[in-house]
């Protein structure tokens, strides 16, 4: 690892200031709130739903809303047995929500961010009949066909819903090979036979089903949800996408052990060209799984305990939920973010110049704030728009605190969420400064989808309630300080459909290696082109990127992209009138091709 | 003094049950008090808990406690307390009382009764320990050190010996390495050395230390030796992996990180122990007792549940916990024995009985067919009810199916999944499972006189061909692993045709698995040489015994080339390897036998099978000599396989080769096979060792004896009644094997 100087990284606006979060949920239009089906039996899976997936589905050039939902456990169970009501009427089932914003600003033109942020239900005329007993989502253009189609993860059997690219989907989970029937709740799409074609990775929890649901005690003797440990990890799925338009299921493929698993992102951690994954399993250690193309597909290996990224700094699995990685300290790699349990600490494993990672959560400051709670959902986002990377978590407990009672309160499990900022060497918890997200009576939250919903150049968020209702956060700050930005949208070649580069790397000042030598430059900051992470989640795949208008010296943006085939290409965009504030799209051969550097 | 446990956050976690002894251990609150600076101005007020929900013996124990507090507290007045006994028994009272909400879990009033309890009773250090192990819990590390420096200075001063001294010295160097006070952690560390009971701890805080400040050689040395003094503490492998790591020792590194485990360093810690004693439930001695399994303790696991048993005697949970230790312990008979009785006091647990189910069907512990028999019994009665409480538990009914089958209970398994059909049409995989078990029946019950096999192989068929419509009409593809299933069906079942021509298509599939197109090429062979096997045997009853020869057919050698096909592409597949050898021994290609067997032993040295046959190819290829080293060498690995022990015995004695027999060994192997094992064919070779050793007379004996008794059993002695004639005309044995 390198020092830590962030504040010269900052390239505009290195202002402390707190992130102007404002929360729209009543006027979004976006009224769904999660029933977890809890009926008193205290069935394991109420507690672990339940996030979704921020999409363009209508390629519009704005963020769409997919939510999921649960229903009720137990077939001898009716709705009025529900322990929280669910109203008469209204249908259990997960919802996409048309984000109104483009055709708004269409309308209003001089004032698009006057316009406000609203959505719209479209689930009955997008032909998404999803009901299973939904955990999370995931959000990829898994045929190539230039629209995002939707993964639904359930407790029960996975659901793929292909985007015909009429505002409608089909369900196609069995036709295209990802039927899945274990309890999932996390996914990645990556390409990582580098084959143009987005495989998937899904993370599945463990084999608890109603029938063989157990019961589980407080020390004190009183009733409560089991822990993970009660149940058996179940095994991961690997599926990959052929040119015929189905996947096969290479689950075989993947290392032994199950773990557990409730978080997966992919990122090339060995940097050896191929995608690898890394996954946040329950209890059990992470997994890096290590991906070598081999003639017959790729090939993995579990390095999590060489690299440093399976176990605390005490040597201990803890219970990995949410997850996410970044190069939050800009020093040319990508570190690792890992949510935890209660009286565990959130994790940071930061990656040294060996290439090894070491837990730094005390070092940086996330370790004791994080103590005291059950964290699930995170994301690493600039949330106050200074130039360095914050991070996000969603808490929410699973099981009784000490004094808890379940007669006064049937899900007492709510708890803050936070916000910690990045103050250049160290995080500070600064959540009081953020009131829409950590205020108020605390939720039982999940998920943390991140995202510039309204693209004025900043990250709103969508919070996930698990048994609540879900908020939309939007981010006010750019409004404040218009044209400060660029946006970078990272795309395939249209051959490949020009869907978005999932699993590509975007390295930022990039000279050469040889020249920032001769000018003792730190590495570029990379960022990766993903949607996948966080928890049971699908978020933005868009970057943003300050720009500092008043340094004239700075006439262009330039970036390197490093595509998931491998090849390298170099991009200039000019800073202007015309140019900043608005997002661009950088489609690949576009750009100059860079000649593969020989290694010694 | 026991050794007690440093309950790790992880292990409470892996329980998810908040524990007391957390608190214990890591307790924490958001007390504002400093224990180091109290002073009894006033009491702190103990936050109310509902103690409605509690078991019992929690219940009433925190209630006689309270009482006790209260009765210190009216003794006392209600005035700020003074020196006197009065304050030093309220300070003690609410001690008491703290020791007990630390124990279950309730940290906020454990910290206020604590927090009163070391300003009262000032010159006790127990107080401001367990609220730094509180304050530890909650990762409040400079709290935790305040209350531990307090508690040191305390006992320091009243000299306490250090036995109480060092839990102190132990969890003080451990939160001052967790605030990164380096030195000040190595000088509590330090002060360790020379305490037996302390050492591992000491060395593996003093390594910890060297590695947070960059000196991996040194880290690894204390580390080692912490190690060293505690193996058990397996989780001391993952910070010396680390180290090595650092130091650029990657085998190393593996190695000890390979190694990590659960198990913590130990030490003892009466203050600890103290509370720990005091737990009264059978919820909290489950809990201890699970966090004591978390942290390798089997032993005092064990006795904590065995307590909470006690305490409990209808708490199924008790019954469950001990049975799972049982389990781990090995005892598997005691485990369901324990899981039986808890399905008795719970009977409605569907997840009770299927695992109890599944231990019966998996255990391997029954020592008498019988017993076994009951089990499969139980299970089956276990897995009927399962269904009657839960008919659509899909897993339930793929059991009991699954063990009516290997009950043999062929129409009861048909039942089951006729019943599985009828409620859920759609699962057409019960279809496919219902084929496989018709082939089962058929390959199991087909020589037993009269039985339909012809009528079974066309149930079979059907269903096969219901599931493959369902399939179709799904518009379903499930791969070339599925396709591979049913072809073999397909030839199980006799639908031969179609099955051949399914499996000979995935050997042309473009970018198939090869171990996939391996497997079909496999099943392809094997039905080609039983087709083989079987027209061959038609063939010899039918010619003459001079005109039976081993010739190859055309099926048989397709055979050969599908086997060595199947291990090109899969050279690992040891059942095309095995089978294909055993072709060659049927055609007389004995050194081609003995070529693939040899190839078997180098993937799996241990298979006494193959090494058997490996032995038995060379002697019936002529390789004498070949054969004995094969088998010396065998019985090297495997010392105590009588069949290896056994040919090596008849090849030392009736070799028909010179330079291989010697009969001195053989008769001595041969006296002992027989005396381990005395039965007619060990005493055959005793036979023949006697004649080869030139004791023909006692030969004679003893083949007669042996024709005694297999005339007993009723078993031909043909070939026994010969060599008895050859040892009588003072001729002995030789190559026995080759008949």
């Amino acid at each position: 690892m390198r020092l830590l100087a962030l504040g010269l990284l900052v390239s505009a606006g290195a202002v402390m200031a707190a992130p102007s979060l404002v929360d729209v949920t009543k006027t979004s239009g976006v009224d769904f709130v999660h029933f977890n089906g809890m009926t008193g039996r205290l069935y394991y899976a109420e507690t672990v739903g339940a996030g979704g997936a921020l999409l363009d589905y209508d390629n519009d050039g704005d963020l769409d809303l997919f939510l999921v939902q649960g229903h009720l456990l137990g077939g001898d169970r009716q709705l009025s047995d529900a322990l929280i009501a669910w109203p008469e009427g209204q249908p259990l089932r997960d919802r996409l929500f048309r984000n109104d914003h483009h055709a708004r600003a269409a309308a209003e033109p001089a004032r698009p961010a006057a316009a406000g942020l609203h959505f719209t239900d479209v689930t009955e005329t997008s032909g998404i009949s999803s009901t299973g007993y939904g955990i999370g989502a995931s959000a990829a253009d898994v045929d190539n066909d230039g629209d995002i189609d939707l993964y639904v993860l359930n407790f029960g059997r996975n659901t793929l819903w292909l985007n015909q690219g009429d505002g409608t989907f089909v369900e196609a989970t069995k036709d295209t090979g990802v039927d899945d029937p274990s309890f999932s709740v996390a996914a990645s799409f990556t390409d990582v036979d580098q084959d143009h074609r987005l495989d998937l990775y899904v993370a599945n929890y463990v084999n608890f089903s109603l029938v063989t649901t157990k019961q589980c005690l407080t020390a004190r003797g009183e009733k409560d949800y089991c822990g993970p440990g009660a149940f058996k990890p179940q095994a991961d799925s690997l599926f990959i996408n052929q040119a015929t338009g189905t996947f096969r299921n290479q689950s075989a493929r993947l290392p032994v052990p199950a773990g557990a698993g409730m978080g997966v992102l992919s990122a090339d951690f060995d940097t050896n060209g191929s995608v690898d994954y890394y996954v946040a399993n329950d209890l059990n250690p992470n997994q890096m799984l290590l991906s070598t193309l081999a003639k017959d597909g790729p090939t993995f290996s579990d390095e999590a305990l060489l690299y440093g990224t399976a176990l605390n700094k005490d040597g201990e699995a803890e219970a990995s939920m949410g997850l996410d990685a970044a190069d939050f300290d800009g020093d040319g790699d990508l570190d690792l973010f890992a949510t935890h349990f209660r009286r565990e600490s959130n994790t940071l494993y930061v990656r040294e110049e060996s290439g090894f990672y070491s837990d730094q959560s005390a070092r940086f400051g996330l370790a004791q704030p994080s103590w005291p709670r059950t964290a699930f959902g995170t994301r690493f986002t600039d949330l106050d728009s200074d130039g360095d990377l914050d991070l996000v978590v969603a808490n929410g407990a699973v099981t009784l605190q000490p004094g808890d009672d379940r007669d006064k309160d049937p899900y007492p499990l709510g708890e803050p969420n936070q916000f910690f900022r990045n103050d250049g060497g160290r995080y500070v918890d600064a959540s009081s400064t953020v009131p829409a997200l950590s205020g108020g009576i605390p939720s039982v939250s999940r998920s943390v989808l991140t995202g510039d919903l309204d693209n004025d150049g900043d990250t709103d968020l969508v919070i996930t309630n698990n048994s609540g209702a879900v908020q939309v956060l939007v981010n006010n700050w750019e409004r404040e300080a218009a044209g400060t930005w660029l946006g970078l949208d990272v795309r395939l070649a249209a051959k490949h459909g020009g869907r978005p580069a999932l699993g590509a790397t975007v390295m930022f000042d990039a000279d050469p290696p040889a020249v920032r030598a001769a000018k003792q430059q730190r590495p570029p900051r990379i960022v990766r082109v993903h949607n996948d992470g966080g928890y049971a989640s699908a978020v933005d795949h868009r970057i943003l990127r300050r720009i500092n208008t008043t340094d004239q010296t700075a006439q262009h943006l330039r970036f390197a992209v490093a595509w998931p085939d491998g090849k390298r290409e170099n991009f200039a965009i000019p800073i202007g009138p015309d140019t900043v504030a608005r997002y661009h799209r950088i489609v690949q051969g576009t750009g100059a091709a860079v000649k593969p550097v020989a290694t010694p | 003094m026991p050794v007690q446990p440093r309950v790790s956050v992880r292990s409470l976690q892996q329980l998810r049950l908040p524990s007391a002894i957390a608190l214990l251990l890591f307790l924490s609150g958001l007390a504002v008090h400093n224990p180091a600076t109290a002073q009894p101005s006033g009491l702190v007020p103990i936050p109310e808990v509902s103690l409605d929900a509690m078991e019992p013996a929690v219940r009433t124990q925190l209630e006689e406690q309270r009482t006790a507090l209260e009765a210190a507290a009216s003794s006392q007045g209600a005035q700020s307390p003074t020196e006197g006994t009065g304050a030093l028994r309220l300070g003690t009272a609410f001690g008491e009382l703290g020791q007990l909400y630390l124990l279950y879990d309730l940290t906020a009033p454990a910290r206020a009764a604590l927090t009163n309890a070391a300003a009262y009773e000032p010159q006790e250090p127990r107080w401001p320990y367990l609220l730094g192990t509180l304050y530890e819990v909650d990762s409040d590390t400079e709290r935790a050190i305040e209350s531990y420096t307090a508690s040191l200075e305390l006992a320091t001063a009243a000299g306490a010996p250090g036995n109480l001294v060092n839990p102190i010295r132990a969890r003080l160097g451990r939160s001052l390495l967790a605030g990164e006070r380096l030195e000040e952690a190595q000088l509590q560390y330090q002060h360790l050395q020379g305490f037996p009971d302390f050492q591992a701890v000491g060395l593996n805080g003093l390594g910890r230390i060297a590695a947070a400040q960059g000196d991996h050689k040194r880290a690894v040395q204390d580390l080692s030796a912490a190690l060293a003094a505690q193996p058990t503490a397996n989780q001391i492998h993952y910070a010396l992996g680390l180290s090595h790591r650092e130091l650029g020792q990657l085998e190393r590194a593996r190695f000890h990180l390979e190694n990590r485990g659960d198990s913590t360093v130990r030490f003892p810690d009466p203050i600890v122990a103290e509370v720990q004693s005091k737990a009264d439930g059978a919820g909290a001695m489950l809990t201890l007792g699970r966090i004591s399994l978390a942290t390798g303790e089997i032993d005092t696991a064990l006795q904590r549940f065995q307590r909470a048993l006690e305490i409990q005697p209808d708490s199924a949970a008790a019954h469950k916990s001990l049975a799972s230790l049982q389990l781990r312990r090995g005892e598997t008979a005691l485990a369901i024995d324990l899981l039986q009785q808890a399905v008795v006091l719970t009977p409605d647990d569907v997840g009770l009985r299927y695992f109890v189910a599944q231990l019966l069907v998996d255990a391997t512990t029954a020592t008498t067919k019988e017993h076994r028999a009951a089990r499969i019994a139980s299970a089956l009665e276990h897995l009927e009810e399962v269904l009657a409480l839960a008919p659509d538990f899909t897993e339930g009914r793929a059991l009991l199916a699954s063990t009516q089958r290997r009950a043999g209970r062929f129409d009861g398994a048909d039942a089951t999944y006729a019943a599985g059909i009828a409620r859920d049409p759609d699962a057409i995989e019960l279809h496919y499972h219902r084929a496989e078990t018709i082939a089962e029946r058929i390959a199991v019950q087909a020589k037993i006189p009269g039985a339909p096999v012809e009528s079974w192989g066309a149930q079979g068929r059907a269903s096969l061909s219901q599931f493959l419509s369902g399939i179709q009409a799904a518009g379903e593809s499930w791969g070339d692993d599925f396709e591979l299933g049913v072809g073999l069906l397909q030839l199980r079942l006799g639908d031969s045709a179609p099955g051949r021509q399914r499996l000979s298509s995935l050997l042309v599939t473009p970018d198939i698995e090869p171990k996939i197109a391996a497997r079909a090429a496999l099943y392809l062979a094997n039905e080609m040489a039983q087709r083989s096997a079987q027209a061959s045997a038609i063939k010899s009853r039918s010619d003459s015994p001079s005109t039976a020869e081993a010739t190859a057919s055309p099926l048989d050698n397709e055979a050969v080339m599908l086997y060595q096909r199947a291990l090109e592409l899969d050279p690992e597949l040891a059942e095309a390897r095995f089978n294909l050898a055993t072709l060659f021994g049927r055609l007389e290609r004995f050194g081609d036998a003995a070529s693939e067997y040899q190839e078997l032993i180098q993937q799996d040295p241990e298979n006494s099978a193959v090494r058997f046959s490996h032995a038995m190819a060379l002697a019936l290829a002529g390789r004498d000599g070949d054969a004995r080293q094969a088998l010396e060498q065998a019985l090297e690995v495997l010392p105590s396989e009588p069949v290896l022990a056994h040919l090596l015995t008849q090849i030392l004695v009736a070799s028909r080769d010179d330079a291989v027999r010697d009969a001195q060994i053989g008769l001595d192997l041969a006296m002992r096979l027989f005396d381990a094992l005395p039965t007619p064919e060990h005493g055959e070779t005793v036979a023949m060792a006697l004649a080869e050793s030139g004791e023909f007379a006692k030969a004679v004996e003893w083949q007669q004896k042996v024709i005694e008794q297999l005339s007993e059993q009723g078993t031909s002695a043909e070939s026994a009644k010969r060599r008895l004639d050859q040892y009588q005309a003072l001729t002995p044995e030789r190559a026995p094997w080759s008949g």
